[in-house]
């Protein structure tokens, strides 16, 4: 229960002389100091990040695809305003439509980091030192007054009760220390005097998460539109000297319709020789070299063929068509030569669907030399019939598959994983194995020993049990035999 | 083994309108037995302060803890007939979910209960199981075979599992800090002390939060086995971070700058409000979460 204190208002000074008295103004680095390692300020960015996750939650958020294509941004804008109507603009110029990359988000992330630091910088002193040396010698005034006190008498001169104190405490599973103080033996008795460290443990782990969630954003690669048709073969890229063969995709449906599997079974190259053959499937990515594969999506796919007019052949593979026309009638894919300076889009139409412009079986080829938005030349195809197009034989050799694959390299997720373990051990050590701290002084009585057992722990409700469990041991390990008094225990 | 686990769902919906029913009957007659041990003293601040240990349950409140524990060992059954039933956690559906919060509200109650032995904390974790038990009955509860993302036995059932008892941890809390508000100025007899209600409201808490962060860690772990990414800013993530930061802040107030009591209720409602947003959050927002 809290105890008000009355404080008698003090009497106002005349401005002038309040002036006067003003305290000179703080350095800067100071003020930046104080605000830094205050837990008003830590709680603030705390309440900031929570609304602003809040926000993040509760407003729709841009794609990633969409975000730095202008364009596209616009496009994606007008898609919300119906919902949001006035305040579409309002919320934008915010940034809350881009809540978790906003300056406002990382700015409370970044001082919320500082402030972290500080504080456990500044905590770690007094953690080490409560845990290495606790002051030994306590006043008569605490075995009066602490909140959970108990008194003994013992037959045992104070070596003998001494020994079966610790052996009460150890069985308790505290760990002591004595010191003499004249002839009093003062005991300090801990439990799990480690865990307060997982406080620090805790707020490491956050920016150790950081630091990884840092490195994910600026290290390493990822692409998310990784197409590989069936029987081909496709360079990673990002200087990994890695290829991916893919041999076969598989996917199947429960008979209710919803889907079971999707499976892609993908030979790995490391500079042109064959490294590995693995499954990848959702749940069970491919994993080499620190470059996971993840499967992701999948597709048609048509297998084409290009030739000079020498005979020469300088394409001949499967081309993915990931992408939908506007109305979602065709899917499109493109592939590049680049020694003739070609790009050729390849249209089909989808599945289910008719383009009265392509037969059924048959594909639209778009070529365009670099530079140009205006095509060399469009073409129908049917397989295995070649056309010309800016001095190249084109053909549809067949229609095919690909697998959609997401190729990661995460230099920052193992840091993540370290921080995170960091993390839940620190919370478990802290909240699930506190600190217990129990003292004990032994001095000399008539007949014996007097004994004194307190302890400070406060506004917890088990511990009072646990308080009487070791006094009980206590009570049975220096004077064995004797009855328990009634009322012995105080708890305050 | 269906038919098992749904007679079992059943059997815990009754057990937990008796239990409620035993002690609202409780409140109602002046007849429960109360035994309470108040220890007072002057601590070496000057202050008192009253712990109140253990106060056993007398009367027709007997027969509402004997109830919700029989109502546990109900739903402990149906989830466990449901696993066989089904070869996988009974975590995939909202029907599923509900069962398994009500399940978790009423295992971190029991844990409380078996501490604590304060019974009236049951007069709202109670009403909130009943609630989402007769929530599952109005959603499907067919068996649908588990779609690619989700088939990963381990993660789905340590992931969802931790999160029940993180989210039945912040019920306790929640019902506790509620009586606390309740129990104005300590005069409400049948009530535990204010005292008593606000150390079982953080002591829940605290157990709540190291199971919403596992829970948040697992989730990453697959989300990176299973999306590619260990955290795409889905809303069920983006909910849970709000949770678990509301529930940061609670743990800072309190320790750093001494929120206890009346404030401290407060922002564990806040923390249940936040609670419910990250459980059904996804059915109104979508995202990689949307299954059931």
């Amino acid at each position: 229960m809290s105890q008000t204190v009355y404080a008698p208002p003090r009497p106002a000074l005349p401005r002038r002389l309040a002036a006067g008295l003003r305290r000179p103004a703080t350095p800067p680095h100071v003020w930046i100091f104080r605000r830094l390692t205050s837990m008003r300020t830590a709680l603030t960015l705390l309440f900031m990040l929570g609304l602003l996750t809040l926000a993040g939650t509760l407003l729709a958020q841009v794609p990633d695809a969409v975000k730095g294509n202008h364009a596209a941004y616009a496009e994606w804008l007008n898609t919300v305003r119906p919902r949001y109507g006035g305040w579409t603009d309002i919320l934008d110029k915010l940034g809350l439509f881009s809540v978790f990359s906003s300056l406002w988000f990382r700015g409370a992330v970044a001082l919320l980091t500082a402030s972290v630091i500080m504080c456990s910088v500044r905590r770690l002193p007094g953690l080490w030192r409560t845990a290495t040396r606790p002051r030994m010698i306590m006043t008569e005034a605490f075995f009066e007054r602490a909140p959970h006190r108990v008194r003994i008498a013992s037959k045992k001169d104070p070596g003998a009760a001494l020994a079966a104190l610790g052996a009460a405490f150890r069985k308790n599973r505290f760990r002591i220390a004595t010191e003499r103080d004249g002839e009093d033996v003062h005991v300090c008795a801990d439990r799990f005097r480690w865990a307060p460290f997982g406080r620090i443990a805790i707020h490491v782990s956050f920016i150790v998460i950081l630091i990884g969630a840092v490195l994910t954003g600026t290290g390493g690669f990822r692409d998310e539109s990784f197409a590989v048709p069936i029987g081909s073969r496709v360079n990673v890229g990002h200087g990994t000297g890695l290829a991916v063969e893919a041999k076969s995709f598989v996917d199947s449906y429960y008979p209710s319709g919803p889907p079971r599997n999707y499976a892609s079974r993908l030979v790995l190259y490391k500079d042109g020789a064959r490294v590995t053959a693995q499954d990848a499937r959702v749940n069970h990515p491919a994993r080499y070299d620190g470059i996971t594969f993840y499967q992701s999506f999948f597709g048609p796919a048509v297998v084409m063929r290009a030739s000079t007019g020498d005979g020469r052949v300088i394409f001949n593979q499967g081309v993915p068509l990931p992408y939908s026309s506007r109305d979602e009638k065709d899917v499109i894919g493109r592939f590049a030569l680049p020694r003739q300076g070609l790009t050729a889009f390849v249209v089909s139409p989808a599945s289910g669907e008719t383009d009265p412009g392509i037969p059924t079986g048959e594909t639209q080829l778009e070529v365009y030399r670099a530079g140009s938005n205006a095509p060399a030349g469009i073409r129908v195809l049917a397989p295995g019939r070649p056309a010309m197009i800016a001095g190249v034989d084109f053909t549809f050799v067949r229609e095919g598959e690909f697998t959609g694959l997401i190729v990661a390299h995460d230099p920052g997720a193992i840091v993540v994983w370290i921080g995170s373990t960091l993390l839940v051990l620190g919370l478990f050590t802290v909240f699930f194995f506190p600190h217990r701290r129990v003292r004990a002084v032994i001095r000399r009585g008539a007949g014996g020993s007097e004994i004194a057992v307190g302890a400070i722990e406060r506004r917890n409700a088990a511990f009072p049990a646990q308080f009487e469990h070791l006094v009980k041991d206590i009570r049975r390990a220096v004077s064995p035999g004797a009855k328990p008094e009634k009322g012995g225990t105080a708890h305050a | 083994m269906l038919d098992l686990s749904q007679y079992c769902v059943f059997a815990g919906i009754v057990a937990v309108a008796l239990a409620l029913i035993c002690y609202v009957l409780a409140f109602a007659s002046d007849r429960v037995a109360r035994a309470r041990t108040a220890l007072a003293a002057e601590s070496p601040g000057g202050e008192t302060v009253t712990i109140t240990l253990g106060d056993a349950p007398g009367g027709v409140a007997v027969f509402g803890t004997l109830t919700t524990w029989l109502a546990l060992g109900f739903l402990s059954a149906a989830l466990v007939f449901r696993s066989f039933a089904t070869g996988h956690g009974p975590f995939a559906n909202m029907y599923e979910f509900s069962i398994a919060f009500a399940w978790g509200a009423l295992l971190v109650n029991g844990y409380f209960l078996r501490r604590y032995r304060q019974w009236a904390v049951g007069v709202i974790v109670l009403p909130l199981a009943l609630a989402l038990l007769l929530y599952s009955t109005t959603v499907s509860s067919e068996v649908e075979p588990l779609v690619p993302a989700l088939q990963n036995n381990l993660l789905l059932t340590v992931h969802v599992a931790t999160a029940m008892i993180a989210y039945g941890a912040f019920a306790v809390g929640f019902a506790a800090a509620f009586l606390y508000l309740a129990q104005s100025d300590d005069r409400r007899r049948l009530l535990p002390k204010r005292e008593l209600l606000d150390d079982i409201s953080y002591r829940a808490t605290l157990v709540g939060f190291p199971f919403l962060t596992l829970t948040i860690v697992l989730g990453a772990v697959w989300a990176d086995i299973a999306w590619g990414k260990y955290w795409s800013w889905d809303p069920k993530e983006s909910a849970s971070l709000v949770t678990w930061i509301v529930c940061c802040a609670y743990l800072h107030t309190r320790s750093a700058r001494g929120w206890r009591g009346r404030r401290a209720a407060l922002m564990l409602m806040l923390v249940f409000v936040a609670t419910l947003f990250t459980f059904y959050g996804n059915l109104f927002f979508g995202g990689l979460h949307s299954y059931g």
